[in-house]
């Protein structure tokens, strides 16, 4: 199992185990609760019972108290009493008065009935052989039914002397000997029919009941008769619980003889559940009972809706719930961390590329602001990052340029995107050019909340594209020089030629001459032309590898070349080699710059000036070799000094007859070289400077 | 139009020569003056007596060209004589330029003819 799912197993146990410890926690609550609830209502309906019954015993010392009062209770007067009590004790089934007759008074309390109105009264016993009754044996002492209330229903008892009914003869006696009230044990009554059983309580009557007893034959001698009392068992347990009846099990035991306890009531077969019971032995006219009291169904049967069930289904289902929650939370968030880290690598390596990215990047908010800027954008600026955060973009870009970039970007739609060509500016003061893209960014609602700026470098393209323009302007005016320049030699020399032709005609042979003299000029001019153009083309195209030259010879080499030129001789060649022997360079283009030099040098010699010279120097300056040639000739004038080193440039009429590639093509050449030409205005004459590098060219 | 006198500025000897002779050819009369270049040209008619009655005027010129030398000319005279372009060059961004100025009347290709003179003397 991963470790995640610990926590809700964990909390599933957990909640298991709490909603079992709180189910039988709160159902011991419950049952103690309802223990000692119905143990509380058994122990009041016991203590009815047991009320019940010594009321019972203290309405039969009444009854005793009326007899002990009157020397003679007429039946009548009996009858009264007995009637008013017989209503008042709804669990008393007969009053009785049972009076001691010895058998020489038998006949006058037989005449005593039958005067009273009972015709046909008799002493009689019970048949033990035929059944029902028969009329009394002779004996001493009779204690039959003489007073019986009520007397309907009951007059097959009136008369009736019980002798073999022991236990019955047995109270009598013990009420007499004592002077207690005493109670048989129960029976099913003579007239019961239900098989109910039933007591018979005695209390004994004598003559003089003031007296002081001298003993047990004193009360057997002064003993008149007994009141009696007849209970049905039934009757006082229902009397007590009234409505209660169904539900509450009443259990009587007659424990007078320990070891033969009789059950004299039960109104429930179901054992008795000694929990919930109500348990009390006590004396009931000198016999024990014990009688319990206890709920007829099981209180503990459980109820759907009993706060403990309910306890232990909530607790479940809480449980159940907390664990699905915490589950549901984990899965979640182990779907979530799983998007997040997906997500995350994305934007590490979307990170990760945009720090390695040449192109800078950067996140500007709605002020223009940098909040995000990646190494790139930095060091193009020159700046660090930390430099810039915080600092408005603007800060970045060139002065004149701030205005038209705000401009741009502010009114920007969400959609929009700006892209712009700015100078930038370094943190060291210097230019750049930098291509500038610019995206809103917005939040999912469209709205914006900054921007997005890109930034490219372009210096090098910019300067590429300038070089681009300046090439493309420059091999236009070499078309169209070169056209004109080809063309009008040519167109020249054609009129001339026909010129020429018609003056041979007409025998104008001066003027021929003339003409002829002009093509051989156009066509010298021609071919130095085309050679210079072909001269440049090499220069542009041709390859060389550096080679190890004297440049000490090389002048002398040229010089010997040049010789032949015009006005040579009256120069005075000065030479100065400071720096000398081995250099490695191009050596054709080297050639054709000194020999450029030279040659214009003594071209453009003035003729007037009695000392012309060309003073030829090379030397070291700094890290840079210099190849120098300076002369006191013509010069350049000032005005013209700008577009010196331009293609087609001659700036000395008549005396020119230069192509006007040749500074031109010097200039190029010394590019190859890596170096440049210098040209230094004098107040008599010019100097012109090759400048290389010493690294170029040394061995 | 009138050509008692006129200006030839044009750096080439050899075309001064042949335009010198083509206009003598025409009418020997027409006195003919000659300057190599634009600032020869506008030097000579800030002191010329008699302005020319024609300017033949090259383009490409060293020291100063004929666009320079109209663009000078314009700025340093108030009167302008008129001025046929004869020029060996066919591009016509030479011709596009040099119209702008009103004394151009004539852009002419090298080399200068009878018929070139007598279309210019008529018009």
């Amino acid at each position: 199992m991963k470790k995640y799912y610990i926590l809700p197993v964990s909390i599933f146990v957990v909640g298991f185990i709490l909603t079992i410890f709180s189910y039988v926690s709160y159902s011991n609550f419950e049952r103690n609760t309802l223990s000692h609830e119905i143990i509380s209502q058994n122990k009041s309906q016991l203590a009815g019972i047991k009320r019940h019954i010594q009321n019972n015993l203290f309405r039969i010392d009444v009854l005793k108290a009326f007899f002990d009062a009157s020397t003679d209770v007429s039946r009548y007067d009996f009858k009264i009493y007995s009637s008013a009590l017989l209503k008042s004790i709804a669990s008393l089934q007969a009053v009785e008065w049972v009076p001691k007759i010895y058998h020489k008074d038998r006949e006058h309390f037989k005449n005593q009935a039958i005067k009273d109105g009972i015709k046909d009264f008799e002493f009689r016993e019970p048949d033990l052989v035929n059944g029902g009754f028969k009329v009394a044996g002779v004996r001493d002492v009779y204690y039959p039914v003489y007073y019986l209330e009520p007397h309907e229903g009951n007059e097959v008892v009136l008369g009736v002397d019980f002798p073999n009914m022991d236990f019955r003869l047995e109270a009598i006696n013990k009420a007499i000997d004592t002077g207690r009230i005493v109670a048989t044990p129960a029976f099913i009554l003579t007239q019961e029919k239900s098989k109910k059983k039933g007591i018979l309580i005695f209390n004994p009557v004598y003559k003089n009941s003031a007296k002081p007893w001298q003993g047990i034959q004193d009360r057997r001698e002064n003993a008149v008769g007994l009141v009696l009392m007849v209970f049905r068992i039934e009757d006082i347990v229902n009397y007590v619980l009234d409505n209660a009846a169904s539900e509450t099990g009443v259990f009587i035991q007659d424990v007078t003889q320990p070891d033969s306890a009789d059950i004299i009531f039960a109104n429930h077969e179901n054992s008795v559940d000694i929990n919930y019971t109500a348990q009390e032995t006590f004396d009931v006219a000198g016999r024990k009972w014990k009688i319990s009291v206890y709920p007829r169904t099981n209180p503990e049967a459980h109820n759907l809706l009993s706060p403990s069930f309910l306890v232990l289904v909530v607790g479940f289902c809480l449980t159940c719930f907390l664990t699905y929650i915490n589950y549901q939370l984990i899965y979640r968030r182990l779907l979530i961390e799983g998007i997040v880290k997906e997500r995350t690598k994305e934007v590490r390596e979307l990170s990760a590329a945009m720090e390695r990215t040449v192109e800078g990047v950067s996140s500007l908010n709605l002020q223009g602001e940098f909040v995000y800027l990646n190494d790139a954008f930095a060091q193009m600026c020159g700046y660090q990052i930390s430099d810039l955060l915080g600092q408005s973009w603007l800060y970045i870009l060139h002065e004149d340029d701030r205005e038209a970039a705000t401009g741009l970007y502010k009114n920007m739609s969400e959609r929009d995107k700006q892209v712009m060509e700015v100078r930038g500016r370094k943190k060291d003061g210097t230019e750049f050019n930098a291509s500038i893209t610019i995206i809103t960014k917005c939040n999912e609602n469209n709205l914006a909340l900054g921007y997005y700026c890109f930034m490219s470098d372009i210096t090098t393209r910019k300067a590429t594209e300038v070089n681009l323009k300046h090439a493309n302007e420059e091999l236009e005016e070499f078309a169209y020089r070169t056209s004109h320049d080809l063309r009008s030699p040519l167109v020249s020399s054609i009129s001339l030629l026909q010129l020429a032709k018609a003056s041979i005609d007409d025998g104008a042979y001066d003027v021929a001459k003339e003409c002829i003299y002009h093509i051989a000029q156009s066509l010298t001019k021609l071919e130095l032309l085309v050679g210079n153009i072909l001269a440049l083309t090499k220069i542009k195209a041709f390859e060389e590898e550096n080679v190890y030259i004297d440049i000490e010879l090389m002048v002398y080499d040229v010089l010997g070349r040049l010789s032949h030129m015009p006005n040579f001789d009256r120069l005075e060649i000065r030479k100065d080699f400071r720096y000398s022997g081995l250099i490695k360079v191009k050596e054709s283009r080297l050639n054709m710059i000194i020999e450029n030099l030279m040659s214009n040098a003594i071209k453009y010699q003035d003729v007037q000036e009695e000392n012309s010279y060309i003073q030829i120097s090379t030397y070291r300056e700094g890290e840079n070799f210099v190849f120098e040639v300076k002369d006191n000739g013509l010069g350049i004038p000032e005005e013209f000094r700008s577009q010196l080193f331009k293609m087609f440039q001659r700036f000395h009429s008549k005396v020119s007859y230069g192509s006007g590639l040749g500074l031109y093509m010097m200039k190029k050449s010394a590019a190859i070289l890596s170096g440049e030409m210098v040209f230094v205005g004098l107040e008599k004459g010019s100097q012109f400077k090759l400048v290389i590098p010493l690294k170029e060219i040394e061995v | 139009m009138k050509m008692e006198k006129v200006l030839i500025v044009e750096d080439s000897d050899a075309d001064q020569f042949y335009s010198k002779r083509m206009i003598g050819m025409y009418d020997e009369k027409i006195e003919v003056v000659q300057a190599y270049n634009g600032k020869e040209a506008l030097d000579m008619l800030r002191v010329m007596l008699r302005k020319p009655d024609v300017i033949f005027l090259d383009i490409n010129m060293p020291i100063m060209n004929g666009l320079e030398f109209l663009d000078s000319y314009y700025a340093a005279e108030t009167e302008h004589s008129p001025v046929i372009i004869l020029s060996s060059s066919d591009n016509f961004k030479d011709k596009e330029k040099v119209f702008q100025y009103g004394c151009v009347k004539k852009y002419v290709l090298k080399s200068l003819d009878r018929d070139d003179l007598a279309m210019i003397a008529a018009l």
